[in-house]
């Protein structure tokens, strides 16, 4: 078995190539990345004789399914730029993949994905990603689901990579319309910092204020998991909130022109620049990943509510910012395996909840030291007791 | 008399050129202006014979200089970067200087000119605005009844707006340097550098602004009372503010901005230009500028429905006897003493009732006739004086 680990000595999927390296049996491990000396410094680091160094241009789409071609599976770490040119080279070359976000476009490859005889698995990360597997794990204790609300804490800087400072000027962007939640049979659009609630993440998170976030789960779990509600909240740390409340409210995240000392440019440009480059947006007290999903539903005729949350060792523990990236990279290197391994019989383009056994996957976080802890309660609505 | 207003059209000095047509001393007042469609608008709604327009670029010495010859006094109502530029001019033009103040660091520098302007026989006056400029001429006011002084203390209260209500009143760049440059105060014989925005207390204004949370600011005052006063033992001086008269939540929010790096002055690439996270800062702001007709309106409300007080209190002795002086100066409309005390300090430099040098205001400015020429624009100034048994 060979797996290409694509982008593979970036910031978060260095973690990706490392678990490969401590955890997988494949016989070759390929570092697919632009940055050549980065990737062989890791490969020399990490010390594996199965490891290799290519270089890619993501650009160049003939090169990549040529080089895909060679593989059984690939790991997409890139930027999330790449992902619909990661998956159309997949079908194209036959072969499976994953990757760590989601585009919407990537659902129109499913036919020709499953003509190859392929699957291609988007959002494998911490959320989508773990979270999926908890909604899924959580889905499979009931017989019926009514609702499943899945909450995250995304701990770190604001700015750590260009891709993730995109993600979050995204996230808030007022203009950004994949923010929704599903109810009643369809899709609701909704503003930033809406549907704001408090959510008690296991410590040092603790209790947060989370908001309404644009997530692909909202988009899959209706029909993958027929749930009848499905909503992602999800906060950063405080002092990131208020920012990008601020710049919401102040018009920094406008994309209209502004005449700044005889520059023309908009506020939303200068000020991804500005965060990229600015030092105190890469800082940040606290990394870690705080993950909180509620699935409500019926079993054996009783309403029941399933909670599943997360804990991982803690920053001191697993060296500050690693903290945050391991929780994204190490379910992308667990998918890779467990599609490598033949644990994914699913062909086509496929969600996270759908593709992996929840139990098995649990069971490969856990020997990572990411534990999932499941608490299910009875609930019923006071005056229309069954007895009556 | 002809008096040049320099920004004659921006948020402050629209009112300074108001007043100052109003006023029969004054036969000509000259807007000196970067923006000539802002300023024919600010002439147009004043509506005045006495006004002029002249285009003119303030870091255009030569130009300035032109701009300048043959008026009677200048009063720089521009951004406080400017004024060792346009002190320079005035030396060369041979005018009479004042402006709103210099934020501590340049008033200080502008004090250095003072020799140059004595010997050129010019004078000037400082931080003429409503803060820095009436709590000087306020100490001043107790100094001359006291032997000794403990303390100067200047709280300018000014009545909050709703949470909601994003504007700022005055020069947005000073605005940020106050938010972000460290308070000084001056305690036991040094000056000492603060955290912006910290010693918040509490303190009481005339009804209706009441009881405001006050906090330390940059302020021109506190670099030259406690010097001008040395020989009377003064111990204590700051300058408090609350919020710089916006909401408190507004203040929050600039905050947040400037601990991210926004007020940084290092240019940053965005797309093959370069831009400064501070203009950025700057430009966006601008947005909540209200449009310049409301700095011209009458104000809204009839005494004692004061909007802004601004109290200098002075703690000292008079023979042998500890006794506290609370001046407070009230307005209606917060920004007209801004506008109207250096438009005074102007014509009283054109009357030549200044002597040459560059002052500070409470070394040159007599209080009482100074303070009945701001009741004519009904701006009241009370003095309560309270002596200890």
């Amino acid at each position: 078995m060979r797996i290409l680990s694509l982008g593979g000595a970036g910031a978060v999927c260095q973690y990706a190539t490392r678990d490969l390296a401590e955890f997988s049996t494949c016989e070759q491990i390929v570092i697919g990345d632009y940055n050549v000396a980065a990737a062989e410094q890791l490969a020399a680091e990490i010390g594996d004789p199965r490891l290799e160094v290519v270089r890619v241009d993501a650009d160049d789409h003939a090169g990549l399914v040529r080089l895909f071609q060679g593989f059984d599976v690939v790991l997409n770490g890139l930027p999330w730029k790449y992902d619909l040119a990661v998956t159309r080279a997949c079908v194209e070359a036959g072969v499976s993949g994953l990757d760590v976000s989601t585009e919407e476009d990537q659902w129109d490859y499913d036919a020709a994905a499953r003509q190859k005889g392929i699957v291609f698995v988007p959002g494998v990360g911490a959320t989508p990603g773990i979270t999926n597997i908890m909604a899924s794990r959580g889905a499979n204790q009931l017989d019926e689901v009514d609702e499943i609300q899945i909450n995250f804490a995304a701990f770190r800087c604001i700015g750590p990579s260009p891709g993730l400072l995109i993600t979050v000027l995204w996230e808030f962007n007022p203009r950004t319309k994949e923010r929704l939640y599903y109810r009643d049979g369809r899709f609701h659009r909704v503003g930033p910092f809406e549907g704001l609630k408090t959510v008690h993440f296991p410590n040092p998170i603790g209790a947060q204020e989370v908001c309404y976030i644009p997530h692909p789960e909202t988009r899959t779990m209706p029909k993958s998991l027929g749930a009848k509600a499905v909503s992602v909240r999800g906060c950063f740390p405080p002092h990131v909130m208020r920012l990008m409340k601020v710049l919401l409210e102040s018009g920094f995240l406008s994309e209209t022109p502004v005449t700044v000392k005889g520059v023309q440019t908009t506020p939303l440009e200068v000020m991804h620049e500005l965060l990229i480059q600015l030092p105190e947006s890469k800082q940040n007290p606290l990394w870690g990943y705080g993950l909180l999903v509620e699935v409500y539903g019926k079993r054996d005729g009783r309403d029941v509510k399933v909670t599943l949350w997360n804990r991982h060792p803690p920053a001191e523990e697993w060296g500050g910012p690693a903290a945050y990236y391991k929780n994204i990279a190490i379910p992308l290197s667990i998918g890779a395996q467990m599609i490598s391994r033949g644990d994914v019989l699913q062909r086509g383009v496929v969600a996270p909840e759908t593709a992996f056994d929840p139990d098995v996957f649990i069971a490969e976080l856990a020997r990572r030291r990411i534990e999932i802890h499941e608490k299910i309660e009875e609930y019923h609505v006071v005056g229309h007791s069954r007895f009556m | 008399m002809r008096i040049v207003v320099l920004g004659g059209s921006g948020m402050m000095g629209c009112i300074s050129t108001q007043d100052l047509a109003q006023d029969r001393r004054v036969t000509e007042v000259v807007i000196g202006a970067r923006n000539m469609p802002k300023a024919k608008e600010v002439a147009e709604a004043i509506g005045s014979p006495k006004i002029t327009i002249r285009q003119v670029d303030v870091t255009d010495h030569d130009a300035l200089v032109g701009v300048l010859k043959g008026a009677d006094a200048c009063l720089n109502a521009t951004v406080y970067y400017t004024n060792l530029q346009v002190m320079e001019a005035c030396l060369e033009a041979g005018v009479h200087y004042t402006d709103m103040g210099g934020l501590f660091h340049t008033t200080r520098k502008q004090l250095e000119l003072s020799d140059r302007f004595a010997e050129a026989g010019l004078s000037a006056v400082l931080g003429m605005g409503s803060a820095p400029g009436v709590p000087n001429v306020q100490a001043r006011y107790a100094a001359d009844r006291l032997d000794t002084i403990e303390y100067i203390r200047i709280y300018d209260g000014i009545k909050p707006p709703p949470p909601g209500d994003v504007r700022f009143t005055y020069a947005v760049p000073t605005i940020v340097d106050e938010l972000t440059l460290p308070p000084m105060v001056y305690r036991d014989g040094e000056f000492l550098a603060c955290e912006p925005l910290s010693e918040f207390e509490n303190y009481w204004f005339a009804p209706p602004i009441g009881l405001l949370p006050m906090h330390l600011s940059l302020h021109s005052e506190v670099a030259t009372l406690p010097l001008t006063f040395q020989n009377k033992g003064v111990r204590e001086c700051f300058f408090k503010i609350n919020y710089w008269g916006m909401a408190k939540e507004t203040v929050e929010k600039i905050r947040v901005l400037v601990d991210f790096g926004f007020a940084g002055r290092e240019a940053v690439e965005v797309k093959g230009q370069r831009v400064i996270p501070r203009d950025l800062l700057v430009a966006m702001m601008a947005n909540y500028v209200p449009p310049i007709t409301d700095f011209l309106a009458p104000p809204k409300n009839r005494p004692p429905d004061w909007v802004k007080e601004i109290v200098t209190e002075v703690q000292g002795t008079r023979d042998g006897e500890k006794v506290t002086y609370r001046m407070g100066t009230l307005t209606c409309k917060g920004a007209l003493p801004t506008g109207v005390a250096p438009a005074r300090a102007a014509i009283w430099l054109a009357e030549k009732r200044i002597p040459a040098g560059v002052h500070p205001p409470e070394a040159v400015i007599d209080p009482v006739p100074f303070f009945k020429e701001l009741e004519q624009r009904d701006i009241y100034t009370r003095v309560s004086v309270t002596e200890f048994l």
